[in-house]
């Protein structure tokens, strides 16, 4: 008798379990996949600085440009931006300095080699833009020439 | 009480060739246990007849709900608003049916239901925020009641999405993906969403 209260207790239990159990239910995936965006831009075009006065007794006048601006969207952290020009022995000094920087952090002026150097750092995850303000010097000992430079930034990691 | 009284005449009558007191006894016992088991069939009936009234009042058991479909975004460099400087769009949209919800098995067409919808994070980002909406009311016997005709955002829990009456197949379903931007890392990031069949609205 035992046995059989117990089993209609079990059989109760599972009948009052069931009924208050959650639905059927089915599901899908939603998979997104989030690629590495490291899209760097530059807008202002080529440039031409040209060193042509100067006041009598000193050296000639330097030249700066601010027509060019730099805009960079990075998505992955700890980036940079460096620069390089591809003139190896260029007859005169040309320096870039990124100005108003949103987006990261400007480095000292650089004063461009082909060697790559630091222009931007602290890019990380972010949007951001800066103008280049490109200054060249010429002395009177230089003489005269022509410099081509073809100036390339560089988004990269840190 | 019943089962003495029983005991009595049904010692006479079934046993008339038993002595007088040797058998008295073990037949007085058989009508005990005949009557103990009809005690147990009685109560077994009972229990019986509780849980199918159970079972009746909750038929969900019998009905069942299947989806079909999957949605896969990839978002890169050419999801940039504008290129370089600018962010990434922030809300992706999938076809108006990228997934298919079906409700079956009703045991009749005013049986009520309704689909509760969450989701279940594998790898995900808590920028990315997860929506859900119904297209259209599917096709079959039953009805589309109401729900989910514009995004509702899939949480952690069940959320009420849509209700309706006996069988329909095809509902569809569009998801909406939002609060994307270049602050999420690179990586592949998914979620489960689960769509529940609850009986009743």
């Amino acid at each position: 008798m035992k046995g059989l209260r117990l089993a209609i207790c079990v059989v109760f239990a599972a009948a009052l379990a069931s009924a208050a159990m959650a639905g059927p239910s089915a599901g899908h995936q939603v998979t997104v996949q989030v690629n590495a965006i490291n899209e760097l831009a530059l807008t202002g075009g080529n440039i031409t600085l040209t060193v042509s006065t100067a006041t009598a007794g000193q050296e000639p006048d330097s030249v700066t440009n601010n027509a060019c601006s730099l805009a960079w969207t990075d998505n992955q952290a700890n980036r940079k931006i460096t620069v390089a020009t591809n003139l190896a022995t260029p007859l005169f000094t040309l320096k870039v300095l990124a100005q108003s920087v949103t987006g990261g952090s400007a480095a000292p002026e650089v004063t461009l080699s082909n060697t790559a150097a630091d222009f931007v750092t602290g890019v990380s995850k972010t949007t951001g833009g800066c103008t280049l303000r490109y200054a060249t010097a010429a002395t009177a000992a230089q003489g005269t020439g022509t410099d081509v430079h073809t100036v390339t930034y560089t988004l990269t990691s840190s | 009480m019943r089962a003495k009284s029983a005991c009595s005449t049904t010692q006479s009558q079934s046993r008339p060739h038993a002595g007088p007191g040797t058998n008295a006894l073990p037949a007085c016992g058989e009508a005990q246990q005949w009557s103990q088991q009809m005690k147990q069939l009685r109560a077994l009936t009972i229990a019986v007849v509780v849980c199918g009234a159970i079972g009746l009042s909750h038929p969900a058991q019998a009905k069942d709900i299947t989806v079909l479909g999957n949605w896969s975004l990839t978002i890169g460099p050419a999801d940039l608003v504008g290129g370089a400087g600018t962010n990434l769009n922030s809300t992706y949209q999938s076809d108006p049916a990228q997934v298919y919800v079906t409700i079956s098995n009703c045991a009749r067409t005013t049986e009520k239901w309704h689909v509760n919808v969450k989701r279940t994070d594998t790898v995900w980002d808590s920028q990315l925020q997860l929506w859900v909406q119904r297209t259209g009311s599917g096709v079959g016997s039953g009805w589309l009641w109401g729900g989910g005709a514009t995004y509702q955002q899939v949480g952690l829990t069940d959320g009420y999405f849509f209700y309706g009456k006996g069988d329909l197949s095809s509902i569809p379903i569009q998801l909406e993906l939002t609060g994307v931007s270049v602050s999420i890392a690179p990586g592949t990031y998914s979620t489960t969403v689960t769509y529940t069949l609850v009986d009743g609205w």
